[in-house]
């Protein structure tokens, strides 16, 4: 068993920015950890979480009415044992 | 492995004799074959462009039948071949084979013939002249990954292309290399409508529009495994398909083997026109042979509408081939080299590309909703004389903070040509911020721009 199975206090959140209305509710329920850009939407890509940081994140992933948020509790980047990292493009 | 001799015997015949300015829109000009190691035509090899489409007899008497061979050998093949995607990530299609072709269950090949890059021609090219290439291609990727359907995908409203395409599934009677069941998908004609996420929601029935984190390869279609080509991909798949992986090496590099296609447009003697390249050549070669410059222009934008800007002088000796555009740092996208003449506003051109870019937006994601046509907005005022030094500070700003947060590559792209526009048009962003626009002539369009389509389906 790899050490962040057994450690869920590490995570990362990711946003699917095509599902996100930018209601802004994560904003609130993360306390700022993720911020809103000049529009309302979470301006945020992939953010690695961890302790305090993945409580607040837990409670936006909760509170996103666009389920726009997911919390990944593995470390980045994304290891499926087996699986080859893509090339490089040369 | 020696190859496909006809295809190579074909050639002195199929080339026009010299550059002869008889010809008005030379559109299958290969460059010229001493230079390049005798090697082309490849994908422009056969008939000549004013007959239309190579019938499919036509396309048996010069090349010949596929051979057949077991999966594994053609993915192996490929492998060798090193054949890279040619519909823009260069991704390496024997690993993407191989990942399709190893999930097992229900495969389905497309062939993504929808070329949304609005300059770009060379797919369009391929589909309207050689369309049983593609339809070779489609097979052999069915053939490697065990697929039972293949799915062509183009955009709608293209009546000629349509019509090859139909003409030339119709004439494909039987083959010993047995064909797939092929089926035709007309996508809306909008810019993302290509992309590959796109497509698989398309032909699941929803809109084409892109979605997130998508793999086809392993959840494609209706969560089937989907091999997705570009049509120039499946081209070359044909040519290796019968010619093998050591007659295909000697076109190309080492890193990029193969040859490629690349379209001229803008201030060139004939815009719209496809080069087949077999290894690298300067942008001089290219603008002065094909395009009839004497000079370099004032800029070049590469890699399609959502490429780079290159200032004239410095993408004269830039030499044109993917793998040298990437050690450069620019964009060899779709092949694209659309030329800017002097004397022409760049910074209006750009606005008007923005523009376009902006209102082909998927509508999903924030930052490409709302960002792009404000960055377009900034670039009209610019362009006009209007925009003050804040605005074009902030139109920094928010550039920077649309990057990585589509869906899509879209606004990426979008973004990274308009920076490209500011740095290559330095001088001309100064003059407009004192107040001074171009004068008219020097601000009407001059790239291809269609026209919005509505509708998502
Ligand atoms: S709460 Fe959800 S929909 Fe609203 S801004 Fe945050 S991620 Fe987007
Ligand atoms: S980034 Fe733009 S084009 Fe891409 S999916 Fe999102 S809204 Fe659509």
């Amino acid at each position: 068993m790899t050490d962040h199975l057994r450690n869920p206090s590490q995570g990362t959140v990711v946003l699917d920015p095509s599902k996100c209305r930018g209601h802004g509710i994560c904003s609130l329920a993360s306390r700022g950890l993720i911020g809103l850009d000049e529009w309302g939407f979470a301006e945020l890509n992939r953010l690695p979480v961890e302790g305090r940081s993945m409580r607040l994140a837990r409670a936006a992933v909760l509170a996103c009415p666009a389920k726009a948020l997911a919390l990944e509790l593995l470390p980045e980047p994304l290891l499926i044992p087996g699986a080859q990292p893509e090339p490089p493009l040369f | 492995m020696s190859g496909p001799p006809r295809l190579i015997a074909r050639e002195a015949r199929a080339r026009p004799a010299a550059d002869g300015a008889s010809r008005r829109r030379p559109l299958l000009e290969p460059c010229d074959t001493a230079r390049s190691g005798g090697q082309l035509p490849r994908l422009l090899a056969g008939p000549p462009a004013h007959g239309g489409a190579e019938t499919f007899e036509q396309h048996l008497a010069r090349l010949g039948h596929l051979p057949r061979r077991c999966p594994e050998d053609i993915v192996e093949m490929v492998h060798q071949a090193g054949l890279r995607g040619r519909g823009g990530s260069g991704f390496p299609v024997g690993r993407k084979m191989a990942a399709v072709a190893d999930r097992g269950g229900d495969p389905l090949v497309v062939v993504n013939a929808a070329e949304s890059e609005p300059a770009s021609m060379k797919d369009r090219l391929l589909l309207r002249l050689r369309p049983q290439l593609l339809l070779d291609g489609a097979a052999v990727a069915a053939a490697a990954t065990g697929a039972g359907q293949a799915v062509i995908y183009l955009h709608s409203g293209d009546d000629v292309l349509a019509s090859a395409l139909e003409t030339a599934l119709l004439e494909r009677t039987s083959t010993p290399f047995d064909d797939p069941t092929f089926r035709v998908a007309y996508g809306p004609p909008k810019f993302v409508a290509g992309e590959s996420s796109a497509i698989v929601s398309f032909l699941e029935g929803g809109l084409a529009k892109p979605r997130h984190a998508h793999r086809s390869s392993t959840s494609g279609v209706d969560g089937r495994p989907t091999l997705i080509q570009n049509a120039e991909t499946a081209a070359h798949l044909a040519l290796i398909g019968r010619g093998g992986p050591d007659w295909f090496r000697q076109a190309g590099t080492s890193r990029w083997p193969g040859s490629v296609l690349v379209t001229l447009t803008g201030a060139v003697a004939s815009p719209g026109q496809v080069l087949e390249l077999s290894g690298p050549r300067p942008t001089s070669d290219l603008l002065t042979d094909a395009g009839r410059l004497d000079r370099p222009p004032q800029a070049v934008l590469l890699g399609g509408y959502g490429g780079a800007w290159v200032e004239g002088e410095r993408a004269w000796d830039v030499p044109i081939y993917p793998d040298m555009l990437a050690d450069r740092h620019l964009p060899f996208g779709c092949g694209l080299l659309a030329v800017l003449p002097h004397g022409h506003c760049g910074i209006a051109e750009t606005a008007r590309l923005l523009t376009y870019l902006a209102d082909e937006s998927a509508q999903q994601c924030g930052a490409c909703m709302f960002g792009l046509p404000r960055l377009a907005e900034t670039m009209q005022r610019l362009a006009a004389g209007q925009a003050s030094r804040a605005e074009l500070r902030r139109f920094t700003r928010r550039s920077d903070s649309i990057v990585g947060r589509g869906a899509c590559g879209h606004p990426d792209g979008a973004v990274a040509m308009a920076a490209s526009a500011l740095d290559t048009f330095a001088g001309d962003v100064a003059l407009h911020l004192t107040g001074r626009p171009c004068p008219p002539h020097a601000r009407r369009g001059l790239f291809p721009i269609p026209s919005h389509c509505p509708t998502w389906r």
